[in-house]
């Protein structure tokens, strides 16, 4: 019964703290100091992206439904009960979420907050240049350690992204890739032994891995 | 009452230098403690992306090793974390950010080394308070949790999914709705009762690559891409070095910061209960901590107005608060089972990798009873071990915050990529990491 009543609690722990929050005389004496708030208009950009991936969200949920209902729960229906129960809310609250944020056009923001994005640290423009390049910066790790293995990745990607996506000079490139490469052979490769795979392009030209270590 | 006096004392043996195994705690320890140091300092990365990091090298440990290596990192973080926001006014970390309203005027005013002097003793006061409250609670905790049964922990668990709401913020559907992914994402692989295959994308990756799936979702690949890329993203799109274009300040009068410490010690022991006591219910985390040890801080002042213009005691009690918050938010980890914080409920993947299940068993004396007694004496330890490092190196660790962001970002891919693959030496992990780090930014980006 305690449980259960914590449970509620912690249910209705949000509106609860609200109701104290707004009931607080420290509250009521400093209105006055509470930020104000401002309704700005979010940019089509932001308003097409948290679209969809409020409709990938949805997608990934109906899936779930979908397979709880007709793909292993179809045969086995015992195996589908749980993702059936968690499964349908999740969708219809994916759902909501997705009809809700296509149809945002404006958000509320603190005049603090107002202050901070009309002022921000990095151009807006900067900023999308910068995490395109970034992004493919960290897939492009993936791929090195794929292609290469671990140990030599460590070095080659550290050097490919310092000098070509940093833009740092060939002395500084050249430290800190061999820097990463001695700490991640060494470390992990030569003390913990690690049981690294060749990368792909080794496979292909038929390198065995003690080819490069000499 | 024996048994817990012997298994409290066990728990210190344990983790010191005294024996060959203790030696391999205490050393592990140590490597964590400086993980946890480094990570502290840097903004950006928290305790949890440090105990996500490192969860993958614990396979091999044995228990008190593996808890000593994870807490060891994760107990420092917030102390160290103290020191960027008071020099550069940015929070090492998320739950240090209340240190900076009169940390950073402090520094300013040039009384840098004050500010640090109190901020580090103060954290080391509350850290010791919350893991002493660790220990006295599980005496308390032990008879209650032995009488708890399977109903029980099903209300507990419906319980630590409730709080899914309080963490949410103003936006409850979007926390409910990634809560309800989570579950999803729990039942990717076997079925445990009927051993059916459920959403391993058969259809989608081939027979041989959805295997991969059969074992599940791995924790360690799931949250190291969700919280340790879009610090990465973040720390390139700023382009700059970790703390900006922030000028360091010259320190000194470090042993006044010290000495206030002890001069208002009823604010820094009441500061620390609030802290362990805020730790204690789960999903609430060290961020209402510290701004709830600051209001008190001011609300317990007679001179309100030096608030915010560099007050000691608006260092002090933050800063006892944020660390004694992780000794109450290991009471409901440990007893139930229930994580305090997101620390904590990566805490629990250690758990499962160990082979232990929280609750009775961590408090029974025949059991896990020392193991539990021993977190307490690591978060002691650890703590102790910071502050006198932290003192003899304050100038040295200013600097740090100073690395261009560039250098160090191949060197965090490359370590990120690394704790995927170490979960099962296999690709598909990292390619895990890749895939929740882009959704884990996305989710920030568009406020999920």
């Amino acid at each position: 019964m305690v449980i259960a009543f914590i449970t509620l609690l912690g249910v209705f722990y949000p509106y609860i703290g609200k109701l104290f929050k707004r009931m607080s005389p420290s509250n009521i004496l400093h209105v006055a100091d509470e930020p104000t708030r401002t309704s700005v208009p979010l940019p089509l950009v932001t308003r097409i992206g948290q679209s969809l991936f409020a409709l990938c969200m949805l997608l990934v949920m109906a899936y779930v439904v979908w397979e709880a209902k007709w793909g292993f729960g179809s045969w086995e229906p015992r195996a589908a009960l749980f993702p059936w129960v968690v499964g349908v809310p999740t969708f219809l609250l994916t759902l909501y979420i997705f009809i809700k944020d296509s149809l945002q056009s404006t958000r509320e923001l603190t005049v603090e907050e107002f202050h901070f994005e009309n002022e921000p640290e990095v151009e807006p423009a900067v900023a999308r240049r910068r995490t395109f390049a970034i992004t493919c910066w960290i897939a492009g790790f993936f791929g090195a350690i794929w292609a290469f293995g671990f140990v030599p990745a460590s070095a080659i990607a550290t050097l490919l992204y310092l000098k070509f996506g940093a833009g740092e000079r060939w002395p500084i490139t050249l430290v800190i890739a061999a820097g990463c490469w001695l700490f991640f052979w060494g470390m992990f490769d030569y003390a913990l032994q690690l049981p690294f795979p060749d990368g792909a392009v080794l496979d292909w030209v038929s390198l065995d891995r003690f080819s490069w270590r000499g | 009452m024996l048994d817990y006096l012997y298994a409290f004392n066990e728990g210190l043996i344990r983790i010191l230098p005294l024996s060959p195994q203790g030696t391999e705690t205490f050393l592990f320890m140590m490597i964590g403690m400086m993980v946890g140091f480094a990570v502290g300092i840097l903004p950006g990365l928290g305790g949890a992306t440090t105990l996500a990091l490192m969860l993958p090298f614990i396979y091999n440990m044995d228990p008190t090793t593996a808890f000593a290596f994870l807490l060891g990192s994760n107990a420092v973080t917030a102390t160290t974390g103290d020191i960027t926001s008071v020099l550069f006014g940015v929070p090492g970390e998320g739950i240090t950010a209340a240190t900076i309203v009169d940390g950073h005027p402090m520094a300013k005013n040039g009384e840098a080394g004050r500010a640090l002097g109190a901020a580090l003793m103060s954290s080391l006061v509350g850290a010791v308070f919350g893991a002493f409250m660790l220990a006295a609670a599980i005496p308390i905790v032990s008879p209650l949790v032995l009488s708890i049964g399977s109903a029980e922990f099903f209300m507990l668990a419906v319980l630590g999914i409730t709080f899914v709401a309080s963490l949410s913020g103003e936006n409850i559907p979007k926390g409910l709705a990634v809560g309800g992914l989570g579950l999803v994402l729990a039942m990717i692989g076997l079925d445990p009762i009927e051993s059916v295959p459920r959403f391993t994308l058969e259809g989608l990756l081939g027979e041989d690559h959805s295997l991969f799936l059969w074992d599940g979702l791995a924790l360690v690949s799931v949250t190291v891409g969700l919280f340790a890329i879009p610090e990465i993203i973040d720390l390139a799109v700023k382009g700059t070095s970790i703390a900006g274009d922030v000028q360091p300040t010259k320190l000194g009068g470090v042993m006044e910061g010290v000495k206030d410490t002890f001069r208002h010690w009823k604010l820094v022991l009441r500061c620390s209960g609030l802290g362990a006591y805020i730790g204690l219910i789960p999903g609430m985390g060290g961020g209402p901590a510290q701004w709830m040890a600051y209001a008190h801080a001011v609300q317990s002042s007679p001179d309100k107005e030096r608030f915010g213009k560099g007050a000691v005691e608006g260092v002090l009690g933050p800063g006892a608060a944020n660390n004694s918050k992780e000794g109450g938010s290991l009471i409901p980890t440990l007893a139930f089972g229930v994580p305090g914080s997101v620390s904590m409920a990566i805490l629990l993947g250690a758990f499962i990798i160990q082979g232990i299940v929280p609750g009775p068993d961590l408090l029974n004396p025949d059991k896990h009873l020392t193991l539990t007694f021993s977190f307490v004496w690591i978060i002691v330890v650890t703590n102790i071990i910071t502050v006198a490092i932290c003192f003899m190196f304050l100038n040295q660790l200013a600097k740090i915050t100073f690395i261009k962001g560039t250098y160090l970002i191949p060197f965090l891919l490359l370590l990120i990529y690394l704790g995927g693959f170490a979960v099962k030496n296999s690709f598909g992990d990292m390619m895990l990491v890749l895939i929740f780090g882009m959704i884990g930014w996305l989710m920030v980006k568009y406020d999920w």
